[in-house]
């Protein structure tokens, strides 16, 4: 027996040294490496464009909207007041807690590392593919910088945690990085270049970043005055005239509320850099679900997902859309209410409501109150807090705290949403318009800047008039003017923030901005906190001054 | 009967010589004829009895038949003989003083006496040895003493049986497992992470589905890192060891196992109905939306539910003989949930066989085993869409249907669904296929040298399939989704050592020496989202009919492939059967850890004295036993791992991109960042027990005080991106420490002849304490946990993890009452200090939260009684959880007076406990934070045996049991047994299952 035992126990000792100590295990389902192929390297390219896409669908529009004299977001009895997070804005007391602001934040330097990425696989910044992710690495940097101020200024990979650079300094940075890429940028303006960087698109940015030099250059947010003078403003004409001179771009491809709508795309000529949406392939954009009334969830369409309908337009915004026949005060509803359909009011189906007088009123006392009757839904124009209502912003939740405020539907509602889409639609969101850089061709004109082409502020903003079918302008246009002109072109694309911090009247009373009186004088809110998460995170940071943390 | 006795006879005998190469002659002459019994005198089968001839020291075996029969035919003559009878699980016996004479027959008869646990073998990790030789603590479980329940899971099999050992359970939904956690915490990851390891006849990390717990022997649960090194890496959350009941030698038996149970809803939220609701809303102001208000009055909660049937069967099969044992089983199970369309069936089949060779020395079995499960359950997803909060925030005025037959819905409600049409309009079942292989090979090379051979294959195949129609609340406008899945997972695992069992004199040496190798290849699947049928009719069968075909739907199913390899030894030294010293080394490699750190060493040392063995005390009459103990050792935990966790992984993001030539495609960005430092999570723990029996072993038990100390905890933070692209690392982080004292005692209060009553008690101290959150790299004051949402204060957690506290600290705002407009307010704390301010307010802040107390309990304890007398037998189990706190989160969201008004259903108490003013009524805050301290007579079971029905039928067994007659508790939950388990303990939030109560009736038949 003896002599098999030996071989039987050497074979299997040597069976399990055989597979003895590789844990070497193949990884077969997936990329441990970023692919290193053409078609990869457009994929990688493409996390540069979407980084910000969620931030700017919601979070970002949310805070330049309401902490802006635009919209305020009400709660409805203990509804949507989520520990005021939305109420910090409109009252501006908002802190360094607010997880909107977390979002944006992250999601820039998100844009910012991702740049950095491509950048390192393409390994020439010199090279022309680099030149737009350049750009967008300094889009990224604007958007920290204008809205946080000082910021990491961030050229490639790093291993240690960088300084955050002042706010003039990350300025320069972006106005060197653009002009050092801007001619090597695609010129092509179609859709192939759609949501894309193009030179216009380093130009407007270049434009944006002159009108508002003096304020990201101040040494200080708060020593900012409107009456600073501006070094770059001759430069801000120069970046519009050579958009304009490239006869890429039109304000009349569309009429103004085509504009907005799910199916806008490369066809509306007045875009010069949007953020594209697709409510199944490019999700993030939920505006519709903020604006449409709660109880009207299927005024529009018959939507899968319950609304919010907090958002509603302060009555002194409104009030801005008083010209006769201007389309654009089109982007607010209000009064009694009818279905829509196909972007039309249908006048013979009023939106009606099974409700009561106490359904309506819930504080209605009368015999009444119960008796049940179809009430035409009404939007007030009116925001009126209810009477302990001041500590949440709290309309109520009857009809009538909820019909309070007019809508907007400028970013009409996707109609052709299901479950599955989850409140997204397919609106695409521009951040750069024609329309802007004539306005602030004329802005940079009133201010100072010698006037080129033949063009002055009152022919700048009449060519704006002229296609929403607004009354011209007869005289010159006064500052005021330029912004309440601004306030109807551009509500809900978040620029009603940077407009009113250069224009001074960040600090303006409206809304309800009582609640926090202290608000009308805390100039260092024109910067946000860095988020605590972010300082928690990257702890040689410092706090901008003015807030705790 | 009678001819299958005569058949095996001559088999017997011939293997008898066969195997002690014997040459003697054959006889037929009956020299020795004898019975074996038990201690009641029913005859017992299966005995093993050995002649041994003292002069020549020579041996004769055999074993008594299926009637408890035996005979000697083949002795020399002479003597003197002696005769020694074993059974498992009773006390060897001895006869000694026997000649054989020619034409003498000897008749012999003995009543075995049943084994006291003490003496019985405890499974420890490749090996067995008695319980009075261990050094580790290891609390062994039989069969008889397991829980009875409609159970599909051995946690429940457990439950307040093992010191230290906490099983929770959310709810009574069949398809929930509950969370088991032994001695504390020690994890900051979920799942699998913070339970223990399972090792099933052997094989390590097999799947407990595949054992039905009619099928299991016994279970040993070892609890110290003495004990467990010997798993190493995998054994920091303790190791429980599941043998299945096998065939022995000289037996043949059929049993047939069954019962049926039915389950009624224990208690139920009281919400409001109708005629309630409707005056709240009308005496406080309240308006209503008339769309809701038909007339109806529908109790929710009833429309969903039934009484639940739920009956399982098992038959097996268990015989052998000296050369070849065999055991084969098929189990049925179905548990029907008390809520509408939840349900878990499921079908077992085990083979197994063993048998020796070339002079028995060598030893192989195999085993096979299948297990399929179908499971069926209803939508249980956020946002309201669950029909386990639907059922009570539904309003009672609404009717089920329209008049037209339809589904009444109110639409533009947000977070509301009708909780009977999300259960008739949703297919959610999903189908588990287990099959297991292994070969067990044992070959004794030498006296006490023995080498070993596993090897186990186990397959898993998961197939998912769910449909929402085109009524579904969960796929609005979708026309119709289906959802199907196959995921497959396999593992293989090679085990072989060498062990050595020596005994010299006063010296026993006992060792092992082992390789082993295992590879899991799992989550291998697929998955296919698709919508917009043309009607309902196809359900899921048919995804080719559906014109959407969802791009981010493949479900994220990887193939991650981990490999572990392993060296491992053990040597263990009795001096004079009084001093016992330990030591383990284990060696363990993993392909989920950096590339730095892949490789660990885990080893244990552990020594014990039986200080009654000792002269002054081996007399004794009040000391029958008395160990002292201690041990010392590290283990890791590697479970809950992918191939992925310590890598760079580039994959999509959900959002597309359109590219240049204006097609969507995906996007490519890093998802992780790899960490080559990641490493093994690591667990040392001291361990001091005394284990004791006195006064005739009437008392006995044992006390244990650990000590246990995890370091380089794992976590996924959040880092900046600045560094990190996909701004989360997985990296090793946290201490924490567990310390506990753990108490048990066995005692026999009463025993007469006809009544026995035994009582055993066990109870368990620990105290968890997260000591660092911190590394070299990167620090964190602490982590936000428990996000439980909530209409208007949805960004506040309500728990925090941090240095100096517990796992499960809450963390909340504090009720500081109500202003003069009747809204509740809360204290408000400095921003920089957190110290109170004296002011309240109405709107807290995420800064005025302070610790407001710890969800885990203090102590736990079990308590068993069991009687018996002459046929009867009863048992008593009560189980209990003190010192831990419960959010009730459901109580807050159903109070939502000014919210819920109009809108949803409220609890019917709210007319006492809330003012209609408060808009805060719902806030979670220490107001909602409830003890969750409970008693629950957890089972009383009643059971007659009727013995010696004659040769056709040997016995049967009826047995009637109720679980969860009752609690004793101030919670106001519906059960204040919530999941203890995992990072986020003591939660009760909306979610809610109903807590069931269940009679039981069983029956067993042995043939």
């Amino acid at each position: 027996m003896r002599h098999i035992i030996k071989p039987f126990v050497f074979t299997a000792l040597s069976f399990t040294i055989w597979s003895c100590t590789s844990l070497d295990v193949d990884i077969k389902s997936q990329f441990t490496e970023f692919p290193d192929n053409e078609r990869a390297a457009e994929a990688i390219s493409a996390d540069v464009y979407t980084a910000y896409r969620g931030a700017m669908g919601r979070d970002h529009w949310m805070v330049q909207s309401l902490s802006a004299d635009e919209a305020v977001s009400v709660s409805m009895g203990s509804d949507w007041y989520d520990g005021g997070q939305y109420r910090q804005f409109h009252v501006h007391n908002w802190n360094a807690d607010n997880g909107m602001l977390t979002n944006m934040w992250n999601s820039a330097i998100v844009g910012i590392v991702n740049s950095n990425n491509v950048l390192t696989i393409i390994n020439n910044d010199e090279a022309d593919i680099a030149a737009p992710i350049r750009a967008m690495r300094a889009f990224y940097h604007f958007i920290l910088m204008d809205n946080f101020g000082a910021a990491p200024i961030l050229k490639g990979r790093v291993e240690v945690q960088p300084d955050r650079s002042p706010r003039p300094e990350v300025c320069r940075f972006i106005e060197a990085e653009l002009l050092e890429v801007k001619d090597k940028l695609p010129t092509t303006v179609n859709s192939s270049t759609y949501g894309k960087v193009t030179k216009y698109m380093a130009e407007a940015l270049l434009a944006k970043l002159y009108l508002n030099w003096s304020v990201y250059t101040a040494q200080n947010v708060e020593d900012y005055t409107p009456i600073a003078s501006n070094e770059k403003l001759q430069e801000v004409v120069k970046m519009c005239d050579n958009i304009i001179a490239s006869n890429q771009f039109n304000l009349t491809s569309h009429k103004f509320l085509e504009k907005f709508r799910p199916d806008n795309g490369p066809q509306i000529k007045d875009f010069i850099f949007v953020m594209p949406y697709d409510k199944e392939s490019q999700q993030g954009m939920t505006f519709a679900r903020f604006w449409i009334h709660r109880s009207a969830q299927n005024q529009f369409a018959n939507l899968p997902q319950s609304v919010g309908g907090t958002f509603r337009v302060l009555p002194t915004f409104l009030d801005k859309f008083n010209l006769q026949g201007d389309e654009r005060n089109a982007s607010y509803i209000g009064g009694k209410q009818y279905y829509w359909s196909n972007y039309q009011e249908d006048r013979t189906r009023p939106f009606l409501i099974r409700t009561s007088k106490k359904g309506i009123d819930q504080d209605y006392v009368g015999a009444d109150a119960d008796t049940q009757f179809e009430w035409q839904l009404d939007i007030t124009r009116d925001i009126v807090l209810r009477p302990d209502g001041a500590a949440t912003l709290n309309v109520g939740n009857d009809q009538k705290g909820r019909s309070m405020g007019y809508r907007s539907i400028k970013f009409y509602m996707d109609v052709n949403v299901t479950s599955a889409h989850q409140r997204n639609q397919s609106n695409d969101v521009p951040i750069f318009r024609y329309a802007d850089i004539l306005l602030m061709k004329a802005e940079a004109i009133l201010r100072g800047a010698s006037a080129t082409n033949g063009e002055t502020p009152m022919s700048l903003v009449n060519q704006i008039r002229a296609y929403v079918k607004a009354p011209l302008l007869t005289t010159a246009p006064t500052l005021q003017d330029l912004l309440d002109e601004r306030a109807r072109e551009f509500a809900d694309e978040s620029w009603r923030r940077n407009d009113l911090i250069r224009y001074g009247k960040f600090e303006d009373k409206w809304g309800f901005r009582d609640l926090y009186l202290a608000g009308y004088t805390e100039k260092f809110r024109r910067i946000f906190p860095v988020p605590t998460t972010v300082l928690n995170l990257n702890n040689i940071w410092k706090q901008n001054p003015g807030y705790v943390n | 009967m009678l001819k299958n006795q005569l058949n095996t006879w001559p088999k017997m005998v011939l293997i008898t010589l066969t195997l002690f190469g014997t040459n003697l002659l054959y006889a037929q002459q009956e020299q020795v004829k004898g019975a074996t019994q038990d201690e009641n005198g029913q005859l017992l089968s299966g005995v093993s009895i050995k002649a041994l001839h003292t002069t020549t020291g020579n041996t004769f075996s055999t074993s008594s038949s299926n009637n408890g029969l035996f005979t000697f035919s083949n002795l020399p003559e002479g003597g003197p003989y002696q005769f020694i009878f074993s059974s498992v699980g009773y006390q060897n016996d001895t006869l000694s003083g026997y000649t054989i004479r020619n034409g003498q027959q000897i008749a012999l008869s003995v009543r075995l006496k049943i084994s006291n646990q003490n003496i019985d073998e405890v499974y420890i990790g490749y090996g067995v040895t008695s319980k009075k030789d261990l050094t580790g603590s290891i609390t062994s479980i039989k069969s008889e003493d397991l829980n009875t329940g409609v159970f599909s899971n051995v946690g429940q099999l457990l439950r307040g049986k093992v010191p230290g050992l906490v099983i929770s359970n959310n709810n009574s939904n069949p398809n929930a497992t509950p969370s088991v956690t032994l001695r504390g915490s020690s994890s900051l990851r979920s799942g699998e992470a913070t339970e223990p390891y399972y090792v099933i006849d052997g094989v390590p990390g097999a799947s407990l589905a595949l054992v039905s717990p009619q099928d299991i022997e016994s279970i040993d649960v070892l609890r110290d890192a003495s004990a467990t090194a010997i798993y190493g890496s995998k054994a920091a959350n303790g190791v429980i060891i599941v043998t299945t009941k096998k065939g022995k030698t000289g037996q043949s038996a059929i049993n047939y196992d069954s019962y049926l149970a039915v389950d009624k809803i224990a208690k139920r939220l009281e919400m409001m109905n109708a005629q309630q609701y409707r005056s709240y809303i009308n005496d406080n102001g309240f308006s209503m939306e008339p769309v809701d208000d038909t007339g109806a009055d529908t109790d929710w909660q009833k429309e969903v539910s039934r009484v639940g049937i739920s009956h399982n069967h098992n038959i097996s099969i268990l015989g052998g003989n000296e050369k070849t044992k065999y055991s084969a089983s098929i189990n049925t199970f179905n548990n029907q949930g008390v809520i509408n369309g939840t349900d878990l069936g499921r079908q077992i089949g085990r083979g197994y066989v063993q048998s020796k060779a070339m002079n028995d020395k060598l030893d192989v079995s195999f085993n096979v085993n299948v297990s399929l499960t179908k499971q069926n359950n209803v939508p249980a997803l956020g946002q309201g869409l669950s029909v386990f909060d639907a059922m009570y925030y539904y309003l009672p005025y609404s009717p089920l249907k329209n008049d037209d037959g339809t589904w009444f819905e109110n639409t533009p409600r947000s977070q509301y669904a009708n909780p009977v049409s999300l259960i008739e309009e949703n297919i959610i079942l999903s189908k588990t296929k287990l099959i297991q292989g292994h070969a067990k090979l044992g070959y004794q090379i030498f006296d006490g040298l023995k080498y070993n051979l596993d090897l186990s294959l186990q397959n898993k195949q998961y197939n998912f399939n769910e449909y929402n129609s085109s009524l579904s609340m969960i796929a609005r406008n979708m026309n119709g989704r289906a959802t199907r899945a196959a995921v497959e997972d396999q593992r293989k695992v090679l085990e072989t050592n060498l062990s050595y069992d020596k005994t010299f004199n006063t010296h026993k040496i006992s060792a092992l020496i082992g390789y082993s190798w295992e590879q899991a290849d799992n989550n291998d699947g697929i998955q296919l989202s698709v919508s917009d049928f043309y009607g309902d009719d196809l359900t899921y069968y048919n995804p080719g009919m559906a014109n959407v075909i969802n791009r981010n739907g493949f479900g994220g199913y990887y193939l991650s492939t981990l490999r572990m390899i392993s060296l491992y030894s053990r040597l263990n030294y009795t001096f004079d059967n009084k001093y016992i010293l330990q030591g383990t080394l284990r060696r363990d490699g993993s392909s989920a850890f950096g590339l730095n750190n892949r490789w660990g060493t885990f080893p244990s040392i552990s020594a014990a004295w039986k200080i009654s063995e000792e002269a002054f005390l081996k007399n004794s009459n009040v000391i029958n036993e008395l160990k002292l103990r201690t041990g010392y050792g590290s283990s890791g935990n590697s479970l809950g791992f992918d191939v992925f966790t310590a890598r760079s992984v580039y994959g999509a993001s959900v959002t597309d991109f359109e590219n240049s030539l204006g097609q969507i495609v995906r996007t490519l960005k890093a998802l992780r960042d790899s960490n080559p430092n990641l490493k093994w999570e690591r667990t040392d723990m001291l361990n001091v027990g005394v284990d004791f029996s006195l006064f005739n072993n009437r008392i006995s038990g044992s006390v244990e005080w650990y000590d246990k100390n995890t370091s380089d905890l794992i976590y996924s933070f959040a880092v900046s991106p600045v560094i990190y692209p996909s701004g989360y690392l997985t990296a090793n982080i946290g201490k924490i420490n567990n310390r506990g004292i753990e108490f048990s005692v066995n005692t026999i209060p009463a025993k007469t002849e006809f009544f026995t009553w035994n009582s055993g008690i066990n109870l368990s101290q620990n105290k968890n304490i997260v000591k660092s959150i911190s590394n070299e790299r990167f620090s964190s004051q602490f982590i936000e946990l428990a996000y439980l949402d909530g209409a208007g204060h949805s960004n506040a957690n309500q728990q925090r993890l941090m240095e100096g506290y517990a796992i499960g600290q809450f963390y909340t705002w504090e009720w500081a009452g109500y202003n003069e407009d009747g809204v509740s307010t809360f204290y408000v704390r400095d921003e920089d200090m957190g110290e109170r301010t004296g002011e309240t307010t109405i709107t807290p802040e995420l800064k005025d939260r302070a610790f407001t107390g710890t969800a885990l309990p203090k102590f736990t304890l079990g308590w068993n009684n069991s009687f018996a007398y002459r046929q009867w037998s009863a048992t008593m189990l009560f189980q209990g959880v003190f010192g831990g706190k419960i959010m009730n989160g459901t109580r807050a969201r159903h109070s939502n007076v000014v919210g819920n008004a109009g809108n949803k259903n409220i609890l019917t108490e709210v007319v006492n406990t809330q003012k209609p003013t408060d808009i805060n009524a719902h806030y979670l805050s220490d107001r909602y934070l409830e003890s969750g301290d409970y008693l629950r007579i957890s089972t009383l079971s009643l059971g007659y045996t009727i013995k010696n029905l004659g040769s056709q039928i040997k016995n049967i067994r009826l047995a009637a049991t109720i679980n969860n007659p009752y609690v004793f508790t101030k919670y106001k939950g519906l059960d204040p047994e919530v999941n203890l388990g995992g990072l986020e303990p003591g939660i009760d939030n909306r979610q809610t299952y109903p807590r069931t109560r269940t009679f039981m009736f069983g029956a067993n038949f042995n043939f």
